[in-house]
C-alpha cells in the first residue's frame, strides 16, 4: 500500500520537526508553546481546526498582539486629538477615522506577517537588509521618540488623576510601579492578562458617548462625507495630519512584530493573527469614534465648542455640560489609555534594544534571566516619570517633539516595511501580492506626505500649509509609480509548505539584490531625511537668532 | 508530554574538567555570600541525580546554553576561543567574518553565559566562561564525529521503525 506508507511518513516528519521548533529566532524563549491570556496552543499541535469551537479556542489563545497594539494606540495623545477633533469640529471629521482604519490594518498586517515568518524584530531586519547605518538611525530615532511618547503618557496619568484630586507626585510614581509590575513577573500570560484588563476598561468611552448623546441638543451625524466644519483651513489640515500622525505611529510597527515573535506565533497561525489585527482595528476605530462623538455632542452649541485646551479641560467640560459621571468616565478613559500606551511603547523600546543588540528579549523571562531587557524597560519608565515630575519641564515642547520626530521616522519605517514585504529571501512564499503592493504603496505615500507635512508645520507653524499640501500631494504619483512595478511573482507552493516555511537563519541570508526600485526608495528616503534635518537645523538657527 | 523522560542521562562532564586552557583567571568565583562555583555544580548534579530528571528551571537554562551553540558562526568562534582567548580583531581574521558580525555573536555568547570578556588596554579579550564550555564543545564535536561513522544510518533506521 504505497499511498498509506507515504501518508505515515508525512505524519512522522511532522511529529518530529514541528515548524515552530525549526524556525530561527534571536532569543530561545521565542520558540515553544503559545501561552496567551485566554488559552494555550502546544508547539507541535498544528493539526487542522475543523470545528467552530476549536477555531474559536485557537483564536482566543492567539489573539493579543493585534488587539493590544491597536488599543494602546488610543493612548493619551490619541485620546486628546480625538477629543480636540470632536470639540472643535463636531462630528465632521469622522470620515478621517474611516480612512485610517484600512491604513492601520494594512500596516499592522504586514509587520505581523514579517514577525511570524522571520522570527526577528523590525529593527534587526532593517539592519540585516539595509545596513547598519539605517538600522542605527531607525533604532536611535525610535528610542528617542518612544522616550518622549512615554513622557506624554505620564502627563496623561497626571492629568487624569488630578481630576480626582490626586497629586502628581503620588500619581506618577504609583503608575510607574504598576507599569513595572506588568512585565517583571516573567510570564507572558500574566502580562497579556493585565493588558486585557486595560483593554476592557477602555470600553468606558462607549457609555460616555451614550451619556453625551442623551444630553446633547444637536445629534446629527454629518461626518461620514468628506468635509470639514467651517471649511478647509490651515488649522483643520494640521489637525487631520495630527490625527493620522498619532493613529499611525512608528512604535506600533516595531511593537507588533516583536510581540508576535515573542508570543511564538508561526506562519501556521497567520490567519488567526490577521483576525486578531482586524478585531483590534475595529476596536480602535470604535473607541476613537466614541470619544470624538462624545465631545462633539457634549460641546455642540456651548461656548467651549471650537476652543480645545487640553485633556483635563475636556474632562471638566464634560462634567459641566453633561454630568459629573461623564467627566469621571473621561478621566478613567484617559488614565487607562495612558497606562496601556505607556506599557506598549516602553515594551516596544526594550524589545527593540534586545533585538538590535542581541540581548535576551522576551516577556517569558524574569528579571534575573533577561536583566538588560527589564533594565531598559525600567530605565524608560523611570526617565519619563522623572521628567514629568520636574517642576517647569518643557512638556509642551515634548509633545511637539513627538510629532516632529514621528514624522521623521515614519516614512523610512513604512518604506522599509514595504521593501521587506517584497524581499523573497526574507518572506519567501509570504511576500506581498501585487494588489496589496499597490494599496500599501498608496498608504505609504499618503502617510509620508502627511507626516512630512506635520513635521514641517510643527517646526515652522507660520508656513502656508494649504499650498504645501497641494504641492506635496501633486508630487505623490511620481513616487508611487515605481511601487507598482515592484511586485514579484510568488513562488508556487502548496498551502502546507507555505505554512511551514520560515526564514532561514539571518546569517545564511544572501545579500539583498540591488534592484532599481530599492535604490530609488533609498535615495528618496535620504532626501527626505536630509530635508528634515535641514529643517530642524534651520529651526534651531531661527530660535538662536530670535532668542 | 513525557518525551523528555527515558532519555539516557548526559555524561557527568563536571567530573572530567578540562585542562583550564581558556587562560583567564576563573571569573565566576564570587567573593561575597553567594554560592561558589563548586557549590553550584554540586547542587545542579544533586538535582540531576536524585530526581532522575532535571528541574524545569535547570532544563530552561540548559536549553538556553544549547541555543547559544545553535548557530554555526558562534560555534566557530567558540572553537577559536577553545584554543586561547582572542580579541575581536583576531577573531575576525580567524573566522573570516566582519567586525559587526563577530561583535554581535560575541554579545549573544556573553548574554547566554558561554563567553566572558576582560579589558586589556584598549581592547577586550574574550575567553570561554569556564572549562565546562570547553568540554561541552568537545563532547559536541565528538558526538558529531561519531554520527558521521554510524550514527546517521542508525538514526534513520530508528525513524523508520518508529513510523
Amino acid at each position: 500500500m504505497p499511498a498509506d506508507a507515504s501518508a505515515t511518513a508525512t505524519v512522522v516528519r511532522a511529529t518530529f520537526t514541528p515548524p515552530s521548533e525549526r524556525r530561527s529566532v534571536l532569543d530561545r524563549a521565542h520558540v515553544g508553546d503559545i501561552e496567551g491570556a485566554l488559552g494555550t496552543v502546544i508547539a507541535f499541535d498544528t493539526a487542522p481546526r475543523r470545528s467552530l469551537h476549536r477555531r474559536l479556542a485557537t483564536l482566543l489563545a492567539i489573539m493579543g498582539p493585534g488587539l493590544v497594539v491597536m488599543v494602546a494606540d488610543n493612548d493619551a495623545g490619541g485620546l486628546s486629538i480625538y477629543a480636540q477633533a470632536g470639540q472643535n469640529y463636531g462630528a465632521s471629521l469622522l470620515w478621517v477615522l474611516a480612512l485610517l482604519a484600512p491604513v492601520l490594518f494594512i500596516n499592522q498586517e504586514m509587520v505581523a506577517r514579517l514577525g511570524a515568518v522571520t522570527g526577528a524584530g523590525h529593527a534587526r531586519l532593517i539592519v540585516e537588509r539595509f545596513g547598519r547605518r539605517w538600522g542605527a538611525f531607525a533604532i536611535g530615532d525610535l528610542l528617542i521618540l518612544n522616550a518622549l511618547t512615554i513622557v506624554t503618557e505620564f502627563i496623561g496619568v497626571a492629568l487624569a488623576l488630578a481630576y480626582f484630586g490626586v497629586s502628581r507626585y503620588l500619581a506618577v510614581p504609583i503608575a510607574a510601579v504598576l507599569l513595572l509590575a506588568f512585565t517583571a513577573t516573567g510570564s507572558f500570560r500574566r502580562w497579556e492578562r493585565a493588558m486585557y484588563l486595560l483593554v476592557a476598561v477602555s470600553a468606558v468611552v462607549i457609555p460616555l458617548a451614550v451619556l453625551s448623546h442623551h444630553t446633547s441638543h444637536s445629534t446629527g451625524l454629518s461626518g461620514l462625507t468628506p468635509g470639514v466644519e467651517g471649511g478647509l483651513s490651515s488649522a483643520s489640515l494640521l489637525l487631520i495630519s495630527a490625527l493620522a500622525g498619532t493613529t499611525v505611529a512608528p512604535w506600533q510597527l516595531f511593537f507588533q512584530q516583536s510581540n508576535v515573535v515573542d508570543k511564538r506565533i508561526t506562519p501556521r497561525w497567520l490567519k488567526y493573527e490577521r483576525a486578531d489585527t482586524l478585531i483590534g482595528t475595529l476596536l480602535i476605530i470604535l473607541g476613537a469614534v466614541a470619544v470624538m462623538l462624545a465631545c462633539a455632542w457634549a460641546f455642540a452649541g456651548t461656548p467651549a465648542h471650537g476652543s480645545f485646551e487640553n485633556a483635563s479641560a475636556v474632562a471638566s467640560g464634560l462634567r459641566i455640560h453633561v454630568s459629573s459621571l461623564a467627566g469621571t468616565l473621561f478621566a478613567i478613559a484617559l488614565l487607562d489609555a495612558s497606562l496601556i500606551g505607556a506599557a506598549a511603547v516602553t515594551l516596544a523600546s526594550s524589545y527593540a534594544v534586545g533585538d538590535y543588540f542581541g540581548f535576551k528579549h522576551s516577556l517569558h523571562r524574569g528579571w534575573r534571566d533577561a536583566s538588560t531587557f527589564h533594565a531598559t524597560y525600567g530605565a524608560f519608565i523611570a526617565l519619563a516619570a522623572i521628567i514629568v515630575l520636574i517642576p517647569g519641564a518643557p512638556l509642551g515642547l515634548i509633545t511637539t517633539g513627538v510629532q516632529a520626530l514621528a514624522g521623521i521616522l515614519l516614512p523610512s519605517a513604512t518604506v522599509f516595511l514595504l521593501l521587506l514585504c517584497n524581499d523573497r529571501d526574507v518572506l519567501g512564499p509570504w511576500i506581498n501580492p501585487r494588489w496589496l503592493n499597490m494599496l500599501a504603496a498608496l498608504v505609504v505615500g499618503v502617510l509620508v506626505v502627511l507626516s512630512t507635512l506635520l513635521t514641517i508645520t510643527t517646526i515652522f507653524p507660520s508656513i502656508d500649509i494649504t499650498t504645501l499640501c497641494l504641492g506635496m500631494f501633486g508630487a505623490l504619483p511620481i513616487v508611487l509609480a515605481p511601487a507598482a512595478a515592484m511586485s514579484r511573482r510568488r513562488q508556487p507552493m502548496t498551502a502546507a509548505a507555505r505554512q511551514t516555511w520560515t526564514m532561514p537563519p539571518l546569517e545564511k541570508l544572501p545579500t539583498p539584490t540591488p534592484s532599481r526600485i530599492r535604490q530609488f526608495a533609498l535615495i528618496i528616503l535620504r532626501c527626505q531625511l536630509l530635508l528634515a534635518v535641514a529643517l530642524l537645523i534651520a529651526k534651531l538657527v531661527q530660535l538662536g537668532v530670535g532668542g | 508530554m513525557t518525551y523528555c523522560d527515558g532519555s539516557p542521562p548526559p555524561p557527568a562532564h563536571h567530573t572530567r574538567l578540562g585542562s583550564g586552557r581558556c587562560g583567564l583567571a576563573n571569573p565566576i568565583e564570587p567573593t561575597d555570600g553567594t554560592p561558589t562555583h563548586a557549590e553550584r555544580v554540586a547542587r545542579v548534579s544533586r538535582d540531576h541525580s536524585t530526581t532522575g530528571s532535571l528541574s524545569p528551571k535547570t532544563a530552561e537554562a540548559v536549553a538556553d546554553a544549547m541555543f547559544a551553540l545553535s548557530t554555526a558562526s558562534r560555534v566557530r568562534i567558540l572553537g577559536r576561543l577553545r584554543e586561547r582567548p582572542h580579541t575581536v580583531r583576531e577573531l575576525m581574521a580567524a573566522v573570516g567574518m566582519e567586525q559587526s558580525a563577530v561583535s554581535h555573536q560575541l554579545r549573544v555568547l556573553r548574554e547566554y553565559g558561554l563567553v566572558v570578556a576582560e579589558r586589556r588596554g584598549r581592547e577586550r579579550l574574550y575567553a570561554l566562561h569556564d572549562e565546562h564550555v570547553a568540554s561541552l564543545l568537545d563532547e559536541a564535536v565528538g558526538h558529531v564525529a561519531h554520527l558521521g561513522q554510524s550514527g546517521k544510518r542508525k538514526a534513520k533506521r530508528g525513524l523508520r521503525d518508529a513510523g
